[in-house]
């Protein structure tokens, strides 16, 4: 582990973590604010119960969640798809940052000339992202709850922790794929890369409630694995799935290490 | 300063090679980069690496640093093998690359601070001297440096730790010509304290100032690795010279001058080896004016090294 490169990261992103942690607090504020609302209209109760199940899903991901709970409002209005996209997405860039970034930047060339392992640069630096995802994972779990508090809405705190551990699992899995793809292919090619399979994986979860084709191929979508809703509701960590995540992400973060042992880093 | 040390691989009273390359070759893909190649640099001197665009200079350079890897062949530096024990290179190596890019938001003060960090054991003893010397503002982040300025930090960040082993990529790049004086002048006290220096560059009058031996590469391949003296002698030079009164060719009947063109006052000469004889014979005449250039590395190729590699 070399601290020199987990401070600098870390360092690096104070801006983006700030601004990142801004939007995902405002957006889940704006939810839980909602949520009396709706939940005391009779006419939004009537017009979301006349919507398919499938199309919910579709534009807010939450498979059966109910929608009239305030655990399944959470889930499906916030937690379920439209966190992950945003977390997501920033994830996605740090694990790209890792090595394909100073590649294509062409500062790769000093940083490896100095005397620094390239097991340790990765490790570091996953390091450092891991550490920035599990603090965007706890500013919005701690966000939720405060807001629930505030706003009289009834959300556990135990649900809160098992969501809290179930996301930051796959996060860390999200992290490691693009870390890997970053590693075989240049920095842009590995970012759509990563959003082609975050796309392709909820649309086929989503598609799986529609047909019985697809729902045979539901296993290869990783969001079969993330029921936040699931979690909230029950307090209980779905560990079988935090496993899965898990394991996942170090057979890609060894995946990567493969391809990053003995890469040509290219001249720019 | 303090003498060098080479844990392993030193022993009194023999000059060993500091960096040994045997049969170094790579392809990317399918494309050359260098083949066969083998070469010795011996500790303590100051060895140029020279060769036309696309020789293989750059290539050569990176596999010693392990930023590339092989495809056929070995090489250590200071005892260590470039693959299998990187690492230990890259402990005690100052690296000047030939492409340059440097982190763009940082400071030149927080760039070398950085970097510093990496070598806990050996400090940056000097930065200050190098950044007093090279004239180089710290305040500024890098992105607003000029490329000249780059090439300065980059040349500080090489060798503030004082490394036992240098190997620059066409560090002078962009450098004025003032500042590149004071980079060879620094490059001979490195050389001085007993530290060796492998330099690649395609400027033949550059290398040979400060060279003793040159190692020519072309199309991948060693063609020549000669003292510097004896690249002196397959010196090329283009003359152009206007005379007042009037002179004749046959004056010019040197052995390795030949007239290229010639009426009575101007002539154009190209003079292999020695100029002097060809400057004597000038100044029996009234020189109205002239102008003398080098001729460039792949001209002195292509009439001494042409034939050697197909
Ligand atoms: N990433 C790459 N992919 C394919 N070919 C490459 C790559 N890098 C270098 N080459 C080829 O390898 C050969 C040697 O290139 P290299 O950069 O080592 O030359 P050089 O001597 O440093 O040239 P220059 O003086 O222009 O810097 C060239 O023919 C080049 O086309
Ligand atoms: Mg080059």
């Amino acid at each position: 582990m070399n601290l020199n490169l987990i401070y600098r990261d870390i360092k690096d992103r104070r801006v983006s973590m700030f601004m990142m942690s801004m939007s995902v607090l405002l957006y889940a504020l704006v939810i839980i604010a909602i949520y009396p609302v709706f939940a005391g209209n009779a006419a939004f109760a009537q017009i979301f119960k006349q919507y398919p199940k499938a199309l919910l899903s579709l534009l807010a991901g939450g498979g059966n969640a109910d929608f009239f709970s305030p655990a399944g409002f959470l889930s499906i209005e916030f937690l379920s798809l439209w966190w992950p996209i945003i977390v997501g997405a920033y994830v996605m860039t740090l694990a790209t940052a890792i090595v394909a970034k100073e590649i294509n930047d062409g500062t790769m060339d000093v940083l490896l000339s100095q005397p620094l392992e390239r097991w340790k640069l990765m490790t570091s630096r996953l390091t450092a992202d891991i550490t920035l995802i599990f603090a965007l994972d706890a500013v919005t779990m701690v966000g939720i709850w405060l807001f629930a508090r505030a706003y009289a809405v009834e959300i556990s705190t135990k649900g809160l922790f098992a969501t809290g551990i179930l996301a930051l699992s796959m996060f860390i899995f999200l992290e490691c794929l693009s870390l890997f793809f970053g590693m075989i292919m240049d920095r842009s090619k590995a970012l759509i890369t990563s959003i082609t399979v975050f796309i392709g994986s909820h649309f086929l979860n989503a598609l799986s409630d529609l047909n019985k084709t697809v729902a045979k191929l539901r296993w290869m979508s990783f969001f079969k694995y993330y029921k936040p809703a699931a979690a909230l509701t029950t307090g209980e960590v779905p560990w079988k799935d935090v496993a899965l995540f898990l394991a996942l992400a170090a057979a890609f973060a060894i995946a990567a290490y493969i391809a990053f042992r003995r890469k040509d880093i290219p001249a720019t | 300063m303090q003498p060098p040390t080479f844990r392993s691989a030193f022993t009194i009273g023999v000059v060993m090679a500091v960096i040994k390359i045997e049969k170094l070759t790579k392809y990317y893909g399918a494309s050359r980069g260098i083949e066969d190649l083998s070469l010795e640099v011996k500790q303590g001197e100051i060895f140029g690496y020279l060769g036309p665009n696309g020789a293989g200079k750059t290539t050569t350079i990176r596999c010693l640093l392990g930023l590339i890897f092989p495809t056929g062949g070995k090489a250590t530096v200071m005892g260590h093998d470039i693959v299998h024990e990187s690492f230990k290179v890259r402990q005690n190596i100052g690296y000047i690359p030939g492409d340059l890019n440097l982190y763009p938001k940082m400071t030149g003060e927080e760039l070398l601070e950085y970097f510093s960090r990496f070598r806990p054991d050996k400090p940056a003893v000097l930065k200050d001297d190098l950044v007093t010397r090279f004239d180089l503002d710290l305040t500024r982040k890098t992105k607003e440096l000029s490329r000249g300025n780059k090439q300065k930090l980059i040349i500080i960040l090489a060798l503030m730790h004082d490394p036992d082993l240098l190997i620059l990529d066409e560090p002078t790049l962009g450098l004025d010509p003032l500042m590149q004086k004071e980079f060879y002048k620094v490059l001979r006290e490195f050389q001085a304290r007993g530290k060796t220096v492998f330099l690649s560059s395609h400027i033949l009058p550059d290398v040979e100032k400060t060279c003793e031996r040159v190692g020519i590469v072309k199309e991948g391949k060693l063609v020549a690795i000669e003292d510097v003296k004896a690249v002196e002698t397959k010196k090329i030079r283009h003359i152009e010279v206007t005379f007042l009164d009037t002179v004749k060719k046959e004056e010019f009947d040197i052995d390795g001058v030949s007239v290229i063109q010639a009426n009575d006052h101007e002539f154009k000469l190209k003079v292999k080896g020695k100029i002097d004889p060809v400057i004597k014979v000038m100044a029996k005449h009234q020189v109205a004016d002239t102008i003398i250039e080098h001729a460039s590395l792949e001209e002195i190729f292509l009439e001494f090294y042409g034939e050697v590699t197909r």
